[in-house]
């Protein structure tokens, strides 16, 4: 075997290796994404159902037992009244659950603020008739973090 | 022919066949994680629309166009265990309640998987849906209006506030029998018309 003949074997090798360590990233990369996407499936759930649960109760604190008919009569200052207590909707202002769903941690950090009908993405410091939740759920496990949203606006039977 | 054309052959023999067995194995690699995405493609599908049937149908329980043939959402829910569920709703807008089941089957015995198992949805008195999407678990949780679990079995489903539906799902075929899982976990999901009352 020749000088010549021994570099096109070398240069052919690694050729080779190099199509193969290709291969193998892009193996491990398609892994990655099939479970960043379960996770995914997972947090989308916790998302929803935490959307669910804020859902369910009043929309301010003072519309818990009585109706409001101004808007100065909402609470200014989104958040839990008493701390742990979820009982209005804009309790979940800065509510943070954590949740383990088949060993898997998930972290989802709440936010509330009032919002304009006209503007739905942007919150507004003043009061109105609807408030946005913004989830953000995170795992160590995945890259992503998934946001999901809901408006909540006021209503009541006369 | 010489000493050292002898060493030639041999060492290309040998550099050869580990080329050889390097290739094979990549084939095999590339086969076999061709089949799991493919797999894990449908699978997830499959749990998205199992996941999207059951949300529609859970989200409309105790609703009723005509709200005068159902004025008492409390009675929404008929029958509930940890495997299985009847409630009704309007689910096709008509101003008629109807009655939707979900349950459990025996296990599929024309797929390779040996733990995917029948699941059923059943409308009225049609005859059920059976869902053959891979489906290996499927059981629930019921929580009273204070978020306290109610213990099996449910004697006063009316008492049911909210509940949590847990379906894991696997492929129905695998390379290898290494079968991928997906797992779908909706939380207390609340249909609106229960919290009526």
């Amino acid at each position: 075997m020749n000088l010549g003949q021994s570099l096109f074997a070398i240069g052919a090798l690694v050729l080779l290796s190099l199509n193969i360590m290709s291969v193998n990233t892009r193996i491990l990369q398609t892994d990655d994404v099939a479970l960043d996407s379960k996770i995914g499936v997972l947090g989308t759930s916790i998302g929803t159902s935490t959307i669910e649960d804020a859902s369910k109760l009043a929309f301010d604190e003072n519309t818990k037992d009585d109706g409001v008919s101004k808007l100065d009569q909402l609470t200014q200052n989104l958040g839990a009244e008493v701390p742990g207590v979820l009982d209005d909707f804009d309790d979940y202002n800065g509510y943070v659950q954590k949740d383990t769903v088949f060993t898997i941690p998930f972290t989802a950090v709440c936010k509330v603020n009032y919002i304009n009908t006209n503007a739905p993405d942007v919150s507004t410091n003043n009061r109105t008739w609807h408030k946005k939740l913004t989830i953000r759920i995170s795992t160590p496990f995945s890259r992503d973090t998934l946001e999901m949203s809901t408006i909540y606006s006021y209503w009541y039977f006369r | 022919m010489g000493f050292s054309t002898l060493i030639d052959i041999l060492g290309s023999t040998i550099m050869g066949g580990l080329l050889l067995i390097i290739v094979l194995r990549l084939n095999n690699t590339a086969t076999e994680k061709s089949t799991n995405y493919g797999g894990e493609l449908s699978l997830q599908q499959n749990l998205v629309t199992i996941a999207q049937i059951m949300e529609y149908d859970f989200r409309k329980m105790g609703y009723c166009k005509d709200w005068t043939k159902f004025p008492d959402p409390t009675k929404s829910i008929a029958q509930a265990s940890i495997n299985s569920i009847k409630f009704y709703a309007d689910i096709d807008d008509n101003g008629t309640m109807d009655t939707i089941s979900y349950y459990i089957g025996g296990l599929l015995t024309a797929t390779p998987n040996p733990r995917d198992i029948y699941f059923y949805r059943k409308v009225n008195s049609n005859p059920p849906a059976a869902i053959n999407l891979g489906v290996t678990q499927f059981f629930m949780k019921y929580f009273d209006a204070l978020g306290d679990t109610l213990t099996q079995p449910i004697t006063q489903p009316s008492l049911i506030n909210s509940y949590e539906i847990n379906i894991q799902v696997e492929t129905v075929y695998a390379y290898d029998e290494n079968y991928s899982t997906a797992f779908w976990k909706q939380i207390r999901l609340l249909a609106r018309n229960l919290r009526n009352r």
